[in-house]
């Protein structure tokens, strides 16, 4: 294998690839980053080099336009060679495997360096499915922002597998997104106005959405899932993952059926307020934050033994019940940050019972939190 | 005359026997016990082949008759125990007459002997179970049990044998752990007859030697004495414990002996760890070897088949004396080698001791209010000199200079702080989704026994029949760390039967209290004015056990003048 790239292109799209390497592994060859070149260039020696690399869960790919190609492939350590090509200060990098002792030498100007790697082989790949895959594509930006406001509510702990992902659900034109750790849960959902397949549910693990996300950035992409694998397609790359086993839990019936208090807020305002009182919720460890409504003020109060009080007021259009409820500090603030209108709506179905927070526009996003339950 | 008898079938049966050999360890177990029970005065034990499969025990103890040692190797033949009311009254670790005879099933085994009076010794080999060759031998007074081919014919146990340095290490454990017991025994362990012994000690010896021969003189002669008789005089617990610095990551230099029988018992186990409360790190285990004395109808030898757990009758009272005892050794036991006498004789002597024993009958952790006024004392009179590197305080006290660690002594502040303010109300955070809990016989047993106090403190466990629960609510502090593990934690500390000290919840909350003290206090390299430290100074005299950080660090060192003064060549 051999190819001459550009060093920019080549460093950005290790980097995009590695994030995924884990650095401890037993298999040496899953620390590497695999590099293929499929199929010779044309006739002026251009072609595509894919590098890929994989956790086992999930694998991205990413393609760069190279010259001078010549096909062949390796697994080089991912680690040495991103830090190597991210320094090389020439505008191009001359990459030529061996494939028979698996060395590769990184050549720029008149320097290289030679890695020792593994057989491509070595790395395993993920099964081609047979199946037609259902395939949908979802609108610039609209993933990373699924992402955005599903990730943080799933589970960090291993208590129940499932949790650390989001469900999807995809019908009717819409596709639904839901995470929870069990205590808060993420709703957000967009149109999927040409999907026209059998509904699809599944559960994706936090870690691929994140990673799909960070990689689609505001493109759009494009979506196929077949048997246990889901394909997602962006311009800069390929993530393909397997899904989490297991039954998401029934959510719907958590999500209250009538609301008693509905507020609306300016978020910036709403978010400042909270922050501002967390700062003493957060010096007690039993901390908590209250809020209460009545008319158009929202009052949020919070006090620490040895520390002090602190209080605000926010005005807030609103109707129905006067309510108290406490949360725990970061639990609320995470569900406001993960706003991204300019008003939202607090609304509220009784002292202890879970609460709605929404974006306004648009309505394509709410959040469920639990308030705390004071111990008498 | 003949000693053993066959036991009447209907006791055989009744005493449930198991397993009794299920590795070489083991089987150096039954075979240390035989010799234990013969009144010996000295035990070799020998494991020549690099297998470990091949075992000689020799003693000098009562011996046995040609009739005897026929008898010995049949099943359910013991010299020990007729009726099954005796078991009550037992004064000896073996009784089911079952170890040799399960022992000659899966070896070649031979038993020889001589009592005292005859002039001959006799001989029996077995192999397999089948008798090979029996008849007169010499040798002078005592038993020889020598078994080889362990396992030969049993390929499942062979295949599940640990390897041969783990299995030799487990041997050395037994052994060691038979002396700490019986330490007025000579016991020798080695792996060649005449080669150098790997565990040796002297006929006549105190549980002090043998724990010289076990952790050389540095460790030994860091070891604390424990001693205590409680709940009017039935039990008592004597033996060593280590300091906490010396704690280890894992319990092999554990031995916990009742009434001579090596044991393993959670609660008591619990009961010494407890008795440490923070000052061990996570996962760190304190060494301690503690004879314990119970009358013997409290306790039921015959609940494993190994006879490695018991069954004690008020299993929470005696861990709740074990845990005083612990404590109150680690309390008298002064940071600092001098000056220790006189510490030591006050807090024994007071009275309100006697009425804490009594109270140890229903919730023995009554007594753990007290505090050792001493050390207190003594850190309160400290004057500050100086700070050094930024990192440490420069004292001048009663034992002499003293050096703090700013942070190790600021995090106990924190930690004694947050503790108490745990201790309060917290909120409980309700989950949206429950966790679902697959809990064990026992578990979903104290969940209806204990639901309640679990509720208290902020844990909604719901049975949901079967053996499932469902986990709807958390203390809101916890909730980061509320999985199955949590759950775990809790459960065991009910399960110790809640013996000791704190409320079983705020075990839970130890590690993350501990954590957060860290994080709260003063780091090293900040320097300090005087009045800050004389304001750290006063706030860890208040601290229940200053000399520690909640993670197991000591906080203070001290130096003392006849130290220096040595040192200078004053004295
Ligand atoms: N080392 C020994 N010295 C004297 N007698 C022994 C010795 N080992 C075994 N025996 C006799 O053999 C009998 C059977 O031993 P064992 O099978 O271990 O049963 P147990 O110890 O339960 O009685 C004992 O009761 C004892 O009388
Ligand atoms: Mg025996």
């Amino acid at each position: 294998m051999r190819f001459v790239a550009d060093q920019a292109q080549l460093a950005r799209a290790l980097q995009q690839v590695t994030r995924i390497v884990s650095p401890q592994n037993t298999l040496p060859a899953l620390a590497g980053v695999r590099i293929e070149v499929r199929e010779a260039g044309d006739a002026d020696g251009h072609g595509t080099v894919r590098l890929a690399a994989t956790d086992l869960t999930s694998e991205i790919t990413v393609d760069v336009l190279a010259s001078g190609v010549e096909p062949g492939g390796i697994i080089l350590p991912a680690g040495p060679l991103t830090d190597l090509v991210g320094r090389v200060p020439t505008a191009e990098v001359r990459v030529e495997a061996d494939s028979a002792v698996h060395r590769a030498t990184v050549a720029y100007g008149r320097n290289r360096t030679t890695l020792q790697g593994f057989a491509v082989q070595e790395m395993p790949q993920f099964p081609v499915r047979e199946e037609e895959p259902a395939v949908f594509d979802l609108a610039p930006g609209a993933l990373a922002r699924l992402a955005r406001q599903t990730v943080f509510a799933t589970a960090h702990d291993e208590s129940r597998p499932v949790l650390k992902g989001t469900s999807v659900h995809v019908a009717d034109g819409k596709l639904v997104m839901v995470g929870t750790d069990g205590t808060r849960l993420s709703h957000a959902w967009v149109a999927v106005p040409d999907y026209r397949g059998p509904a699809l549910d599944f559960v994706l693990p936090q870690r691929a959405l994140a990673e799909a996300a960070r990689l689609a950035g505001s493109e759009s992409t494009q979506l196929s899932r077949a048997g246990n694998q889901l394909e997602i397609r962006t311009a800069s790359g390929t993530l393909v993952t397997l899904l989490l086993e297991g039954r998401f839990p029934d959510y719907k019936r958590v999500l209250p059926e009538q609301y008693l208090s509905h507020i609306r807020a300016n978020t910036d305002m709403l978010r400042g307020a909270v922050e501002r009182v967390n700062l003493i919720a957060h010096r007690d460890r039993a901390g908590s934050i209250r809020l209460s409504y009545s008319g158009g003020a929202l009052e949020i109060q919070s006090e620490a033994v040895d520390v002090g009080q602190a209080y605000e007021l926010v005005e807030v259009e609103g109707e129905g019940q006067a309510m108290e409820l406490s949360f725990s500090p970061h639990i609320l603030l995470d569900g406001i940050k993960s706003l991204e209108t300019e008003k939202m709506a607090l609304d509220l179905s009784g002292p202890e019972m879970p609460a709605r927070l929404a974006e306004v526009e648009g309505s394509s996003y709410f959040h469920i939190v639990l308030p705390l339950r004071q111990m008498v | 005359m003949s000693r053993i008898r066959r036991l009447d079938p209907a006791v055989a049966d009744q005493i449930a026997a198991g397993e009794v050999v299920e590795r070489p360890a083991s089987a150096v177990k039954e075979l240390t016990e035989n010799a234990i029970d013969a009144g010996a005065h000295a035990i070799r034990v020998l494991v020549p082949a690099p297998d470990r499969r091949h075992l000689i025990v020799e003693d000098d103890g009562v011996g046995m008759d040609r009739d005897d040692v026929l008898l010995s190797v049949e099943r359910h033949a013991t010299s020990k125990l007729a009726r099954l009311a005796d078991l009550d009254q037992l004064g000896t670790l073996g009784f089911r007459g079952e170890a040799l005879a399960a022992i000659g099933s899966v070896s070649r085994l031979a038993v020889s002997s001589r009592p005292p009076s005859a002039d001959t010794g006799y001989q029996v080999v077995v192999d397999h179970g089948l008798r090979v060759s029996a008849g007169p031998v010499a040798r002078q007074p005592g038993t020889r049990v020598e078994c080889r081919d362990l396992f030969r014919d049993v390929p499942a146990r062979l295949k599940a044998l640990p390897a041969a340095p783990a299995e030799w290490m487990a041997i050395w454990q037994v052994v060691a752990g038979q002396a700490a017991a019986h330490p007025q025994i000579g016991w020798t362990l080695a792996e060649e007859a005449g080669g150098a012994p790997a565990f040796a000690t002297r006929p006549g010896s105190t549980l002090a030697d043998v724990l010289l021969a076990w952790l050389g003189p540095d460790a030994a002669a860091q070891l604390i004495p424990v001693e205590r008789t409680a709940l009017a005089g039935d039990v008592s617990v004597s033996g060593f414990i280590l300091p906490p610095d010396l704690a280890r990551g894992n319990r092999r230099q554990q031995v916990l002996a009742i009434n001579g029988r090596v044991v393993r018992n959670f609660s008591l186990r619990a009961a010494v760890e407890q008795g440490y409360g923070s000052l061990l790190p996570e996962r760190r285990y304190p060494g301690c070897w503690l004879q314990i004395s119970i009358p013997a109808p409290q306790v039921d030898p015959n609940a494993h088949p190994a006879k490695a757990e018991v069954r004690l009758e008020r299993e929470r009272a005696v861990a709740g004396v074990v845990h005083q005892a612990v404590q109150d050794a680690l309390r008298r036991q002064h940071a600092f080698p001098l000056q220790a006498a006189s510490a030591d004789g006050a807090v024994e002597s007071a009275s309100p001791l006697r009425a804490a024993e009594q109270a140890a009958w229903d919730w023995p952790s009554a007594a753990s209010g007290a505090s050792p006024a001493p050390l207190h004392r003594e850190i309160a009179d400290l004057v500050p000199l100086s700070q050094w590197q930024a990192r440490y305080l420069l004292c001048q006290g009663a034992a002499g200079l003293y050096l703090i660690d700013q942070h190790a002594a600021h995090e106990r502040v924190y930690y004694d702080r947050f503790k108490q303010s745990a201790a309060q109300a917290v909120p409980v955070q309700p989950l949206l989704v429950p966790l679902v809990l697959n809990l064990s016989r026992t578990e979903a047993q104290l969940l209806a026994t204990h639901g309640e106090v679990l509720a208290a403190s902020g844990f909604e466990l719901e049975p949901l029949g079967g053996s499932s629960a469902a986990l709807r609510a958390v203390p809101a502090p916890l909730m980061d760390v509320a999985d199955v593990s949590l759950v775990q934690t809790l459960f065991d500390s009910l399960l110790a039967g809640g013996a000791y000290g704190e409320h079983p919840v705020s075990w839970a909350l130890d590690h993350q209290l501990a954590t957060a003290a860290c994080k709260a206090a003063v780091k090293a390299n900040r320097p300090m004015t005087r009045p800050e430290m004389e304001r750290l100074l006063a706030d860890m005299a208040e601290s229940p056990s200053p000399r520690s950080c909640p993670h197991g660090r000591p906080t203070l060192l001290v130096l003392s003048l006849e130290e220096v003064d040595r040192r200078f060549g004053r004295r």
